[in-house]
């Protein structure tokens, strides 16, 4: 907390006040939430809980660390004004679902660029380099999906929700996110990078089948 | 890996999970609480800046703003209620087209087709109101007045609620506004200004700058109009006041260049609004309009509600559930009142030189806050700097700019700039601002809290983030409480800082040089809830000459 304190004459008082350490910015100060109600009813401990998985969702949504960080807070402060009523439900849930559509509001869409897949420095260890050309493609296809068509995706295959699990997240009917899934997954199937990518796949399997036989 | 194997779902969601979890596995450490704790305060912080500059949530904060005109014309009346006018509603149509029975129709239709318009910042309780049916749409005025086509309608909006809320308000009665150029068809009225009936339900008032519609025509963009209506069985005292005039000591003044607005018809008063400068219409003493923005998201509602799953089932159906509404605001100067900037504009107390586009949203804020011509000031930059990205490459400035009077006299002002990404046109608030008289500004010093702890209508003491400038060889600042008490001491880097007192009551700073003397004393304050715009000039006795 920060106290009174009594100033230094012939220099520069004490200084009582720490500095965010964040770049640019430009407050100064300690335990800025302390006596708020963010404490109250779990709510610090359920972000400290969650945020791990929030943010990977996030990520997953936006393929982009930083936008994920700025998705999963503007979330979280959105979940944390309606706490009382939220805390009683899934309120991780909420808060994903908060994600998705935030993803759609006017304000994060101006906020929030969805990256597009850059490669990564290095390939998995277990990847193969015609693997890995598959699974960039995929990525980059990903991302490049409608938000919502994505969200489901993400829900669908990574929360490993179920479609009427997926449709309460995001407030939809079962059989939009059955129809969200089956478009999504066939065009990231049918993009030609993915096709191309997983052709060099296969060939460079047969090729080193082919090695081998020898 | 094969087609084959590719198109097989199963084994396809497997693939694709691997690839998802490859790609996250680099996930951030656990959220150290501190530092997001101070996040989502800020969060809120700019969420409730952003909201009270726009109609919805500035439902309240219009009243706030005409409260504080009152406060500030007519002192000692702060409790002054609106004049007991009869209500505008009820009463006939006033206005050319009155009689014109096919134009109305058509227009009663269009209201209705309107896109929903949202007020407050989009989320999850959804905060989009659904227009009236034609039935319910009731017209005040509709006519020709100054080469603009106007109509003023009202009605009940519906909350259109992604996420029933218990005990949320479903409907409310709004007016709103519709312009055209002169002679336009019932579809090409551009939907604009919004006030809560139970705002105003006396008073109806509109200012539209030149050349703010897209659909200007040329003399739309020399002349813009003014515009009040009232009941005809009432009067009102309407004038258009503007530019302002700053004296080299600071003091400021609104005069009245065009004298009283005249009737067109009982109750309804029009001036033409010049392009020089932002004019303000004053009804009664009071700005009626000062408050008043909204916007019209130039999107679809199947956009505002993510999939037409979500479109609330008041909402299917409609045609308007495809339309594309331009954004318009009638209200804020886009021609003659735009900054003419110097091609080169450096920070004189440090910094960095923000992109153009900043300094022009910065200054253009400051011109038409100041009131001040922006043809005959000029434009200094004290001080810039960019906050954190906030993610998708947007950029929070800091710009202080001063624009000055011919007088010599300056209108200091320190905006919060949002910029990059997919911002189109940058979004941002003037959060402080401060009249220094003629002379150097070295001794200048400034401090402002950015949160708001207070009730809209006066300087909140209580603030999570104050931040400050002080005078040229300031080394320290003390922070002082409402009751002189030392609240923190903080020493000095340069440039515009920041600090953090977890909502201790401020009330000044007191800036100190190296040998312990104190250079200046700023008052925390004022805090300005919202960049839409009542003028400071506003807040000060004005010349009726």
């Amino acid at each position: 907390m920060t106290k009174a304190a009594p100033r230094v004459s012939g220099g520069p008082p004490a200084v009582e006040l720490e500095r965010q350490s964040s770049e640019g910015d430009m407050s100064r100060g300690v335990d800025p939430g302390a006596g708020n109600d963010l404490n109250a009813d779990g709510f610090g401990e359920f972000v400290e809980l969650r945020w791990q998985s929030l943010v990977r969702f996030g990520y997953l949504l936006t393929g982009d660390w930083a936008a994920a960080e700025d998705l999963t807070q503007a979330a979280l402060e959105r979940t944390w004004r309606r706490w009382a009523r939220v805390r009683v439900e899934r309120p991780e849930n909420y808060v994903k679902a908060a994600m998705a559509n935030q993803m759609r509001s006017r304000w994060r869409r101006r906020t929030v660029e969805v990256a597009d897949g850059r490669s990564r420095d290095n390939p998995a260890p277990t990847d193969m380099p015609g693997d890995h050309a598959l699974r960039e493609a995929l990525w980059t296809e990903l991302m490049r999906l409608p938000v919502r068509m994505r969200a489901v995706i993400v829900l669908r295959v990574w929360e490993d929700l179920s479609e009427a699990e997926t449709a309460r997240v995001l407030g939809c009917s079962a059989g939009s996110v059955k129809s969200q899934m089956s478009r999504g997954m066939q065009r990231l199937r049918d993009r030609p990078e993915v096709l191309e990518a997983a052709g060099r796949a296969s060939s460079k399997i047969d090729d080193e089948a082919e090695v081998d036989l020898r | 890996m094969s087609r084959e194997k590719v198109s097989e779902d199963a084994e396809f969601a497997q693939l694709l999970r691997s690839v998802m979890a490859d790609r996250s596995d680099s996930a951030p450490p656990a959220a150290d609480w501190g530092p997001l704790r101070s996040r989502l305060h800020e969060l809120r912080r700019r969420r409730r800046m952003r909201s009270a500059a726009r109609v919805g949530a500035g439902l309240l904060a219009v009243t706030a703003v005409i409260a504080v005109v009152n406060i500030q014309l007519n002192p000692g009346s702060i409790e002054k209620p609106e004049p007991a006018r009869p209500s505008l509603t009820g009463g006939a149509v006033r206005g050319s087209l009155r009689s014109d029975s096919a134009w109305l129709s058509d227009f009663r239709r269009q209201v209705a087709k309107s896109v929903d318009i949202t007020l407050g910042q989009p989320d999850l309780s959804g905060e989009q109101w659904s227009p009236p049916s034609p039935a319910k749409v009731q017209v005040i005025f509709a006519g020709d007045l100054g080469g603009y086509r106007l109509a003023l309608v009202t009605g009940p909006w519906e909350e259109a609620e992604v996420t029933p809320t218990p005990g949320r308000q479903k409907s409310l009665d709004l007016q709103r506004w519709f312009v055209g150029p002169a002679g336009a068809a019932a579809d090409d009225l551009l939907p604009g200004g919004v006030t809560a009936m139970q705002t105003s339900p006396t008073l109806a008032a509109q200012t539209i700058q030149p050349g703010s519609l897209p659909n200007s025509t040329k003399e739309m963009k020399r002349t813009g109009l003014a515009v009040a209506i009232v009941n005809s069985q009432a009067e009102a005292d309407a004038q258009l006041a503007g530019p302002a005039a700053y004296l080299a000591d600071g003091k400021a003044s609104l005069p009245v260049q065009l004298g009283s607005i005249e009737a067109t018809e009982p109750g309804v008063y029009t001036a033409p609004v010049p392009d020089d400068g932002a004019y303000r219409l004053v009804v009664d003493g009071s700005s009626p309009n000062a408050g008043v923005f909204q916007e019209v998201h130039d999107r679809d509602p199947i956009d505002l509600y993510g999939s037409e799953d979500r479109i609330p089932e008041q909402l299917k159906g409609k045609k308007v559930l495809h339309q594309l509404v331009p954004t318009t605001d009638f209200s804020r100067p886009v021609s003659g009142a735009e900054p003419v900037l110097p091609a080169v504009l450096k920070p004189q107390r440090g910094g960095l030189t923000p992109p153009r586009d900043v300094l022009r949203y910065a200054f253009g804020r400051a011109v038409l806050f100041s009131g001040l011509s922006a043809r005959d000031s000029t434009y200094e930059l004290i001080f810039a700097r960019p906050g954190r990205d906030t993610g998708g490459n947007i950029t929070e400035w800091t710009v202080m700019a001063a624009v000055t009077a011919p007088s010599g006299a300056r209108f200091v002002s320190v905006c919060e700039v949002l910029t990059g990404g997919r911002v189109a046109n940058n979004d941002g608030v003037l959060n402080a601002w401060k009249v220094v008289p003629k002379g150097p500004l070295d001794s200048l010093a400034l401090a402002w809290p950015v949160s708001s702890g207070g009730d809209g209508k006066t300087v909140s003491l209580k603030s999570e983030l104050i931040r400050f400038l002080g005078p040229k060889g300031s080394v320290s600042a003390e922070f002082l409480g409402p009751k002189g008490q030392l609240v923190g001491t903080l020493a000095m880097s340069g440039g515009i800082e920041g600090a953090d007192f977890d909502h201790k009551p401020l009330s000044t700073v007191r800036f100190l040089d190296a040998a312990g003397k104190v250079l200046a004393v700023a008052p925390v304050g004022p805090y300005l809830a919202a960049d839409n715009f009542n003028p400071p000039v506003m807040s000060w006795p004005t010349s009726t000459g």
